[in-house]
């Protein structure tokens, strides 16, 4: 996809996007709703034309191809099945319109079926099936025509937690079986981390930070991705010194840490630091990295957060894995220091 | 528990609706009761008889009649219904656009428009199109019911279109299907019960037109209705009630057909 934009009158709806998808990936377009993702799936799948740019498959431009001309498959939010079709001619449907000869469509609905656990359903009318059989029929049907890249758009949302948690396992064994290139949309962090190759993290039509989940959560280029995947603490201070990737900050809050550069080095000499609560531990007081006074504590069963107000006036949450032995947790109001792990912290481009 | 309200609990209610369907339906039944008088009274009961059905049957004007109206209603209905068809297309399978609003009302118009304003317009024209032509058969009658069953055919059409998501087209055109494919497998088979339902409200309406007809017919192109009104103005014999009743079955029988047609949306949101 190539500098590619939209607009809706004087909307922008996606503003100058350049992704590169690569063949056979799980690659996940995460944003909060409106930030243009599902516009560009869209424009993927041909239902909207770029206002600019082009959408490139396998370097040819298949930009200005209508839909049905596009070897591209989607699954649907509402998964649009037809609902005067039984489960066997839904799924069969792409192959009849790419006039495929009967015996063909029925082995590769055979295989469908069973690949999504549908097996002897094929005559039922797709209208009486569950929410998660339907989600399945729809993911069989834009499966069976062999699609180069299949689109989802947030296929998930509509089905109950349980449920939601055993198609995301379904659908990496689903992409990793049949090799195909998935483009996944979703405002849930958590899905795209869980289930992604690489996320495309988007927001107001443009593209923040593509990488692997890892790089997405360790690493986040900016804040508004730090901020939305997972929880984050920001803190400000002031460039001290630098060498290779690393860079000593000193803290509004008291200390100095070494943390790592965004690309393209240190933007500015007022920097902010992001650090998550899982990777800083509670510590005496004057043994850690700075010292606060200990909030709220709040237990979540697999783990405790405690909110520590920092001199400067900030609030800074360590969260530490609750454990059967349970060590002795500090009181509320009791001075603490937190201790930063080596590589905790990492350096905001803005 | 705290009761709801309900307006079945008002004083009189049942009185009331009983004395509506009293007025509603005493003279149908009357009418229908009459049509079995053995007597040439639509007012004296004198024993049962089906001899009227049976005059009726063997007059030939009346079979006539019978016979131009059902042509009439049959290619009125069609051709109604392909126009309600195309125009319910168009106003709810595209994107928003402008004037939409206003095709919507230009093409309901005809329901609020004096239906005398309308017989009056279709006699000037085509008596000159008569003149320019020199045709004079029952084309220009199928044109004027085709003309104003459009609205009635579009609703339920309309109606149909509007229960079904748009993305299912999306989906068969996601699907390889071209633009006429996906019209073919997927939007005529979900719309079908829509273009019946359609067809058949045209059908009805077109059948007991009277006022249009009156206006627009050349002389021996009575239909039933123009030509019972022509016989009321003689002689009244239980010979119409019996042409009624059957009428008033027909009737019945396409609109039982329609209700049980425009039901079938609920079923299929899937």
């Amino acid at each position: 996809m190539r500098a590619i934009s939209k607009s809706f009158g004087t909307f922008l709806a996606v503003d100058n996007v350049t992704l590169d998808i690569r063949p056979n990936e799980f690659f996940t377009l995460l944003g909060p709703s409106g930030c243009g993702k599902t516009t560009l799936l869209r424009m993927i799948a041909g239902f909207e034309l770029p206002t600019e740019g082009q959408v490139l498959l396998d370097d040819r431009d298949i930009s200005s191809l209508l839909p049905n001309q596009r070897p591209v498959n989607t699954v649907f939010q509402n998964y649009a099945l037809f609902p005067h079709l039984t489960v066997a001619e839904n799924i069969g449907f792409g192959l009849k319109m790419l006039g495929k000869p009967k015996a063909d469509i029925a082995a590769v609905v055979a295989r469908m079926l069973k690949l999504v656990h549908l097996d002897g359903r094929g005559d039922n009318p797709v209208t009486q099936l569950s929410g998660g059989q339907q989600q399945r029929v729809a993911l069989a049907r834009a499966l069976a025509p062999q699609p180069k890249v299949l689109l989802l758009d947030e296929p998930l949302s509509a089905l109950d937690l349980k449920l939601r948690k055993s198609m995301q396992i379904e659908l990496k064994r689903l992409q990793a079986e049949t090799g195909i290139t998935f483009v996944f949309v979703t405002h849930d962090q958590e899905e795209a981390l869980t289930m992604s190759d690489r996320i495309a993290v988007m927001s107001q039509g443009q593209v923040r930070q593509v990488g692997s989940a890892r790089e997405i959560y360790d690493r986040p280029a900016d804040r508004f991705v730090a901020d939305f995947i997972g929880e984050t603490n920001f803190l400000e201070g002031t460039l001290a010194g630098s060498e290779g990737s690393m860079a000593s900050v000193r803290l509004k809050a008291g200390g100095i840490i070494r943390a790592g550069l965004p690309e393209g080095g240190a933007p500015k000499a007022d920097l902010t630091v992001v650090v998550r609560p899982e990777h800083a531990e509670l510590a005496a007081a004057g043994s850690g990295t700075f010292d606060g006074t200990l909030g709220e504590v709040i237990y979540f069963g697999t783990d405790t957060h405690f909110h520590v107000r920092l001199d400067d006036g900030g609030t800074f949450i360590v969260r530490r894995q609750n454990t059967r032995s349970g060590a002795a947790a500090p009181e509320t109001g009791a001075r603490v220091g937190v201790r930063l792990g080596e590589g905790a912290a990492q350096i905001l481009k803005d | 528990m705290a009761k709801s309200f309900s307006i079945k609990r008002l004083p009189g209610f049942s009185t009331i609706a009983m004395m509506t369907f009293f007025v509603l339906y005493l003279p149908i039944a009357t009418l229908v009761a009459y049509a079995f008088n053995s007597g040439v009274s639509v007012a004296m009961w004198e024993g049962f008889s089906l001899r009227w059905f049976e005059a009726a049957w063997n007059n030939d004007l009346v079979i006539e009649a019978s016979v131009r109206s059902l042509k009439i209603a049959s290619v009125a209905a069609v051709l109604a219904t392909i126009c309600a068809t195309l125009a319910a297309l168009a106003t709810t399978r595209t994107a928003a656009y402008r004037g939409m609003t206003f095709k919507y009302a230009f093409i309901n118009l005809p329901l609020l428009v004096p239906e005398i304003v309308t017989a009056v317009a279709l006699l000037i024209f085509f008596s000159r199109v008569k003149v320019w032509t020199g045709y004079s058969g029952l084309g220009y009658l199928m044109m004027s019911h085709a003309a104003f069953c459009v609205p009635f055919a579009y609703l339920p059409i309309r109606a149909r279109l509007e229960s079904m998501d748009l993305s299912l087209e999306r989906a068969a055109a996601d699907l390889y299907a071209t633009p006429f494919k996906a019209f073919r497998y997927v939007t005529l088979p979900l719309l079908w019960p829509g273009i019946l339902a359609g067809l058949m409200l045209a059908f009805v309406i077109s059948l007991d037109d009277v006022v249009i007809t009156e206006f627009v017919k050349s002389g021996g192109q009575d239909t039933l209705p123009t030509y019972m009104l022509g016989q009321l103005r003689r002689v009244v014999t239980p010979e119409m009630n019996a042409i009624s009743t059957v009428f008033l079955l027909i009737s019945l029988a396409i609109v039982t057909v329609f209700f049980f047609l425009s039901r079938t949306p609920e079923k299929d949101n899937g």
